[in-house]
């Protein structure tokens, strides 16, 4: 009896710290850290240059140096100039953390070598479907023996666009909006089929394949609802950087006639040595070029007014995204999740599943709601059962308690669910007599960081009227510790 | 119009030829984009990204344009210029590297002599 207690506290703990779970792994609005915006976009910025640069040099000969002054050229480059100019001597500071290094990796890969499952992967189908991890049109994750592929089809679309399989593409057509709303999973369970521990792709395998639609997403930054905040940021912040990018540009092109000669003498000096650098030197030459001898450079009151004024326009410019991002990680999302859960044994089921997702008082909590029933695809032959096999509705409200000195950020969990069992339920050896009914389920929970360490505590009290298959109330404490493991290895691998 | 030295935002006109600057096609950017000619006034000023942009060339002209991302990563875009008299046609690309906000970029339009 205390299995079956504990393994159905499992289940409800499972199903609300995953609810949690995608609630608190929304994005968030960009954090501003210490480092300010404008050396962080510089960074960027940087980085993009010297990669495009080596991926120049690493090309076809016939009009590598043309392609390389056409890069390096001040025409797209007033931003990362006159945020070194502003930097001043503290850019060379920062060399050493432009990761140029990154560029001779290879994209991709990842995905597939988890390596850690002991499968075995055979036949087409893993191989198309390998394909399509690879490309970016799908995600997999391993769990068990179970392997699940994620993906829409706005990503498959540009997934192939990135290919060369489609010459153009853009994602603001009508079409485009709505498919970038739908998404789906297939799951296969490489313990089943004519070879168990094989992941062949047959359709044996599939154990579950899941449509979902969402019906409102206002965490999307481009939902209608932020039109007039971005519309006013635009105009305000982004128009003014603009302008004094322009009239940056003019000291650095000598056919304006208001260039500044040492600015143009370094200009034309700097793009003449990444021209000449190899392909292994040049992100050497660029760092060195950028952020060491251009803020040397001596120039005008006005030149250097201007690149300050430019760069704490950066600055705002970063913090009115971030606010309005902070907006629409607060957003509001309904989703319809449609599963069709392939049994063995059992019949087949298809779940229907509303989820809600919002954050009251201005981001202050997190609420999760769900509402879904499930029916028998098909009712065994001789079976007297509903079509309708349960309905259920949950809820969990999240709710930050705020910083506690040398613990952190202590988060108060308040979940609820109802499920209704239409029928018996259905084991293995057949009917469990008198388990149909109301299961009520609820949970308050404290979860307690260990502040800088990546562990939480989460200590919780369920209550609940029965269990799914014994009708005995009970309550129960349960204390336990869970692990980050993204924050503990970002640790040891800085 | 004339493509100098291989770079497309770098272009030579015949005397008051009319440019035409437009979004050809685009990925998560904001549907505002950020216009300006050189000069006091602040115009076009922020326009929508389907709405061509068009000046005639009589004198050497920048235009400044600044595509916003709205999200850190996955945005990019294809911007083409055009002379009404023919000749060459500028194709720009950009591709948003991870956490970059905005491409600020300016094409310099300069009367053949």
């Amino acid at each position: 009896m205390f299995g079956t207690k504990l393994t159905t506290a499992l289940v409800v703990a499972t199903l609300l710290f995953s609810t949690a779970a995608d609630v608190w792994c929304q994005p968030q609005a960009a954090s501003s850290g210490t480092q300010p915006a404008s050396t962080k976009q510089l960074k960027i910025k940087l980085e993009d240059l010297i990669k495009d640069i080596v991926a120049i040099k690493n090309g076809p000969a016939a009009t590598l140096e043309t392609r390389t002054r056409s890069r390096f050229d001040s025409t797209t480059l007033v931003t990362v100039f006159a945020l070194a100019l502003a930097a001043g001597p503290t850019a060379a500071s920062f060399a050493q953390s432009i990761d140029d290094a990154r560029v001779d990796k290879q994209v991709g890969g990842g995905a597939s070598n988890s390596g850690s499952t002991s499968l075995v992967t055979k036949g087409s189908v893993p191989a198309i479907l390998g394909f399509a991890v690879e490309n970016g049109a799908l995600s997999s994750d391993t769990s068990g023996t179970t392997i699940t592929f994620r993906g829409n089809p706005v990503g498959i679309i540009k997934a192939l666009g990135s290919r060369g399989f489609i010459k153009s593409y853009s994602d603001d057509t009508q079409f485009t909006r709505v498919l970038r709303r739908t998404s789906f999973a297939l799951s296969f369970d490489a313990g089943r089929g004519p070879q168990p521990g094989t992941f062949t792709g047959e359709v044996s395998q599939l154990s579950s394949y899941s449509f979902r639609f969402d019906i409102l997403n206002k965490r999307d930054p481009r939902h209608p609802s932020y039109a007039a905040q971005w519309s006013k940021f635009v105009l305000e912040r982004g128009q003014t950087l603009l302008t004094n990018g322009q009239l940056l540009l003019d000291y650095f092109d000598e056919s304006s006639g208001k260039s500044d000669p040492n600015l143009v003498a370094w200009f034309k000096a700097a793009q003449d040595a990444i021209v000449a650098a190899s392909a292994a030197n040049v992100g050497d030459i660029i760092k060195q070029e950028v952020l060491v001898k251009l803020p040397a450079v001596k120039v005008s009151p006005e030149v250097s007014a201007l690149v300050s004024t430019y760069a704490n326009e950066v600055n705002a410019y970063s913090q009115g995204r971030a606010d309005i991002l902070a907006s629409v990680a607060n957003g509001t999302i309904l989703t319809f999740e449609y599963t069709n859960t392939r049994n063995v044994n059992d019949p087949d089921l298809s779940i229907f599943n509303l989820i809600i997702e919002a954050s009251p008082w201005s981001g202050k909590a997190s609420l999760t709601g769900n509402a879904s029933f499930t029916i028998l695809n098909k009712i065994p032959s001789g079976a007297n059962l509903d079509r309708l096999r349960n309905y259920q509705l949950s809820g969990q409200l999240d709710v930050p308690l705020g910083e506690v000195q040398k613990i952190g950020s202590v988060v108060l969990t308040v979940a609820a669910r109802f499920e209704h069992l239409m029928d018996d339920t259905m084991m293995p050896g057949g009917m469990m007599m008198d388990t149909r009914g109301n299961i009520g389920v609820g949970q308050v929970k404290l979860t307690l960081p260990v502040k800088g360490s990546g562990i939480k505590i989460p200590i919780s009290v369920t209550f609940a009227n029965r269990t799914e298959l014994i009708k005995e109330k009970f309550v129960r404490g349960n204390f336990g510790v869970t692990f980050d493991l993204d924050s503990i290895f970002s640790r040891l691998n800085p | 119009m004339k493509i100098v030295g291989g770079n497309p935002l770098r272009l030579e006109c015949e005397a008051g030829e009319t440019v035409t600057v437009r979004v050809l096609n685009s990925i998560k950017i904001l549907d505002l984009v950020n216009y300006k000619w050189d000069g006091p006034d602040n115009l076009p000023g922020p326009t929508h990204k389907d709405t061509p942009i068009s000046g005639a060339i009589d004198r050497r002209r920048t235009l400044g344009v600044q595509i916003n991302y709205p999200e850190d990563s996955g945005g990019s875009f294809t911007m083409q210029a055009t002379g009404d008299h023919g000749g060459d046609v500028s194709t720009h690309q950009d591709e948003q590297a991870d956490g970059e906000e905005f491409s600020q970029f300016f094409y310099i339009f300069t009367v053949a002599q």
